[in-house]
């Protein structure tokens, strides 16, 4: 059966997968898996990335026939692939799985190095650190999951408005409005932090 | 001039994950292809539902516009059909006698 279905595009994949040609659906996730990880890994920990793209997937079947060809397939599962983070971290804030680490003494020299460097190049440096990352990771890990999504996709990866609204199937002014409040909430984290570590 | 908190905020939002090559374990497509089998061999009632569940959606908007329209216009007429009978008996006693005769 599947030697007869080998020169065929998307449309036609997923038009047979609605009929009923279920097996089909593999084609679709053996050529979108790299599009969907790469998606998933940049909201997710490593450890939890095939469980959200495992259910993007499943999603992305139940949802087939919603799909309305006004957008290309890899847009559309983007959009589930999205949603599926956002949805992974209020599991998470639900349940408290994902314990929030304590910043080492490295990630603490790491943050008086940042606000010492004077230089572009220096300040480039501390950008490129590993540690600039994990820090990242922890602040983000004390933000609500709608913030989260919205910092990430707004002011880490620099999409519009409009992009991380049709992401998060969200209105542009609610993204606005939210990228807004999570970077107040990013800067509050920040600042507590000093606070401490001039306390300390 | 920048703050502390701007150069930190600055730095990390331009900070990337490290890229490393992740490949997923080659059990997980069979485990995803297992679970859209499983959904496709319970799907026809299912699609069933999600049909009708899309179709009602579609049509609620014209169902509340028409619940409205009906509502102001029982508002507006009078929905008993009691004081109907009232007003006719006392402003057209005449036509009240005979209504009963044509409708017979």
């Amino acid at each position: 059966m599947q030697t007869t279905f080998q020169n065929i595009d998307d449309a036609a994949v997923i038009d047979l997968v609605r009929n009923g040609e279920i097996d089909l659906f593999e084609r679709l996730l053996v050529k979108y898996q790299s599009h969907v990880f790469s998606i998933v890994l940049n909201h997710v920990p490593r450890a939890h990335a095939e469980e959200v793209a495992h259910e993007t997937f499943v999603r992305a079947y139940k949802s087939l026939s919603t799909y309305s060809r006004k957008s290309p397939f890899d847009h559309w599962l983007a959009r589930i692939a999205v949603r599926s983070c956002c949805d992974f971290w209020r599991r998470q804030k639900r349940a408290r799985e994902i314990p929030i680490s304590a910043l080492s003494e490295n990630h603490m020299e790491w943050i008086d190095r940042t606000s010492a460097a004077e230089s572009r190049e220096a300040f480039d440096a501390q950008v490129a650190a590993c540690e600039a990352a994990e820090i990242l990771d922890w602040a983000l890990a004390l933000l609500e999951p709608g913030d989260r999504m919205v910092l990430v996709l707004v002011h880490r990866d620099g999409r519009s408005a409009r992009e991380a609204a049709a992401l998060l199937g969200w209105s542009v002014a609610k993204v606005k409005i939210q990228a807004y409040r999570s970077r107040l909430a990013l800067r509050r984290i920040i600042r507590r932090r000093l606070k401490n570590e001039n306390d300390c | 001039m920048k703050t502390t908190v701007d150069k930190i905020e600055s730095a990390l939002l331009s900070a990337r994950q490290p890229t490393r090559e992740f490949t997923p374990d080659p059990q997980w497509q069979n485990d995803v292809m297992r679970d859209i089998r499983r959904l496709g061999a319970e799907e026809s009632p299912a699609a069933w539902l999600s049909l009708l569940d899309g179709l009602v959606w579609r049509v609620a908007p014209a169902l509340g516009a028409l619940c409205i329209l009906f509502f102001t216009y029982s508002m507006v007429v009078g929905g008993s059909p009691q004081s109907d009978v009232a007003q006719l008996l006392f402003f057209a006693p005449t036509e009240f006698l005979t209504t009963p005769a044509f409708i017979l």
